[in-house]
């Protein structure tokens, strides 16, 4: 299938020089069929007269013949080297182009640059960009045979065609779905951070107190400055953080396919970071279906897969008792555990080309949510996890120590499938306790106060970017 | 005396061959370089009519 034109002036080397070369030679070779044949017919005047006439028609005969011979002499040497230089010329733009293109290519490739839609989530090397002055959409603005650095538009604007000469400020789209991009969506590190769960299992209350802290927490420890790539995230975040200093929970996610949570970190003069958080609506995990259309777990940074305790039904029954008044303010999930990571991972072998029997190697952090409703932080938060600890070696990591309370518990939850699927699945799981809101929402209007929300993220984080590596191993 | 006339005879005649075949050689070179001079304005032409060193639009 061959590739659109581009609104753009082509390299004379590249098309229009070989038609000026068809064009010489055609024009020529008529030229010279009207010479020849004029000196012919001066020659058949000539014949039947004196003899100085017949001289006359011999010269004139013999130019006529010349001019066909020689003509096709001189315009094959002169298009050998007409072509010869079109070749020349052909050679060196068709080097200098693709030098330049494979050294942007690596460049980008070593700095972990590649555009994602936040909208439809499509991943691709390269958005469209617009011609600034006339907004013809140039869809490879690459080093080509349009230009080796830049290209001429059709409408004579001058447009940088590589990311080294800032073709990244130039306002760009998604070749898929046509939704504006911006320049970070192309030109920085990403991370891409689904947060996986069943209904109500807390995903939305987890995704904004953790950027919470990210930007209040974090971002000023380690000198990092954070802005949003579009208004709407921005305008619903600060919504949410209102919402959330004021004890109410956010809203319930009604989103199959969300609009990716995008948070841009900067620190000096080092590339860009752009973080991608996914929260969709836990319904999509009631079928394989509904998750089809999740693009972004063709290529996650690492997986947050949200455990409601009040899902499992061993939970239910030990506080049976406790629960039933507040099951208004707990909202425990009423999809199974094991069924929501069954539905996972059959999308992702059904949709993302995760095989049978391969594991997911991004990590995958289990986060058991809303643990701080009755005695569950005693039990399986960091307490729990610290009078754990005393029973292990002093040189165990906190982090395995943790691991091993959280998975013993869930087992004797009856949870043991669940565990050995994550087990034998994931590559890398860890397991992690937090409380997105720190209390139940119990309409006092006091605000919400997040507990270890940023813990698993910043594991995630430290896995892909070494910016994060260290803090999250300094945050225990 | 009629042999020395024979001989000056062909002698004329053999001028005369010669003369008429270096004019007719002549004529034909000359005619040769005035239509590859013809020629060569024909391509200098085609080429000047042809060559535009511009890039073009799509």
């Amino acid at each position: 299938m061959s590739k659109p034109s581009e609104p753009a002036i082509k390299s004379y080397f590249f098309g229009k020089g070989y038609r000026d070369l068809g064009a010489v030679i055609s024009d020529s070779w008529h030229r010279n069929l009207d010479s020849a044949q004029h000196e012919l017919k001066q020659a058949r005047s000539f014949w039947p007269r004196e003899y100085h006439h017949k001289g006359l028609a011999l010269l004139r005969g013999s130019a006529g013949v010349s001019v066909l011979v020689f003509g096709m002499v001189f315009f094959l040497a002169a298009s050998a080297l007409h072509i010869v230089v079109l070749g020349t010329f052909f050679l060196l733009i068709y080097l200098g182009f693709t030098l330049v293109y494979f050294t942007e290519r690596l460049y980008l490739l070593y700095q972990g640059f590649f555009t994602v839609c936040p909208h439809c989530h499509h991943k691709y090397p390269l958005p469209e960009y617009f011609c600034p002055r006339c907004g013809e959409v140039h869809r490879r603005l690459t080093p080509s045979s349009y230009g080796i650095l830049y290209r001429t538009c059709q409408c004579g604007q001058r447009l940088p065609a590589t990311f080294f000469l800032n073709r990244g400020q130039l306002e760009s789209r998604c070749p898929q779905c046509e939704d504006l991009l911006k320049t970070s969506h192309s030109e920085s590190k990403k991370a891409f951070i689904p947060i996986v769960g069943g209904p109500s299992v807390g995903k939305s209350a987890y995704l904004f107190s953790a950027v919470t802290e990210m930007i209040e927490e974090m971002a000023p420890r380690l000198r990092l400055s954070h802005s949003f790539l579009d208004k709407t995230t921005e305008r619903d975040f600060k919504q949410v953080r209102n919402d959330l200093a004021t004890g109410q929970p956010p809203d319930k996610t009604l989103d199959a396919l969300p609009r990716a949570f995008n948070l841009r970190l900067e620190k000096g003069r080092k590339s860009p970071r752009v973080l991608y958080l996914y929260d969709p609506a836990g319904e999509t995990f009631s079928d394989t279906e509904g998750l089809v259309l999740h693009k972004f777990h063709e290529y996650p940074s690492g997986l947050i897969f949200m455990v409601d305790p009040f899902a499992i039904p061993a939970v239910r029954m030990e506080y049976e008792d406790r629960l039933t008044p507040l099951m208004k303010a707990i909202k425990p999930s009423a999809l199974p555990i094991e069924d929501a990571l069954s539905r996972l991972l059959l999308s992702m072998e059904e949709n993302f080309g995760l095989s049978k029997t391969s594991q997911i190697k991004v990590p995958v952090a289990v986060v058991l949510s809303k643990v701080d409703v009755f005695d569950l932080e005693d039990r399986i938060g960091e307490a729990a996890v610290r009078a754990h600890a005393k029973t292990r070696p002093p040189s165990d990591d906190p982090h395995s120590v943790r691991d091993e309370l959280l998975r013993r518990q869930l087992i004797r939850w009856e949870q043991g499938d669940m565990v050995q699927q994550l087990e034998s699945r994931c590559r890398t799981v860890r397991f992690f306790t937090c409380s997105s809101l720190g209390r139940s929402p119990d309409g006092s209007g006091k605000g919400f106060q997040a507990r270890r929300v940023l813990e698993p993220l910043l594991w995630i984080l430290g896995h892909t970017d070494s910016l994060f590596g260290s803090t999250a191993l300094r945050k225990k | 005396m009629p042999c020395l006339m024979v001989i000056l005879w062909i002698l004329i005649i053999v001028v005369i061959v010669v003369a008429v075949f270096y004019a007719v050689q002549i004529l034909a070179v000359a005619g040769a370089v005035y239509g590859a001079g013809i020629a060569l304005r024909n391509y200098v032409l085609a080429f000047y009519h042809n060559v535009k060193l511009e890039r073009a639009g799509p």
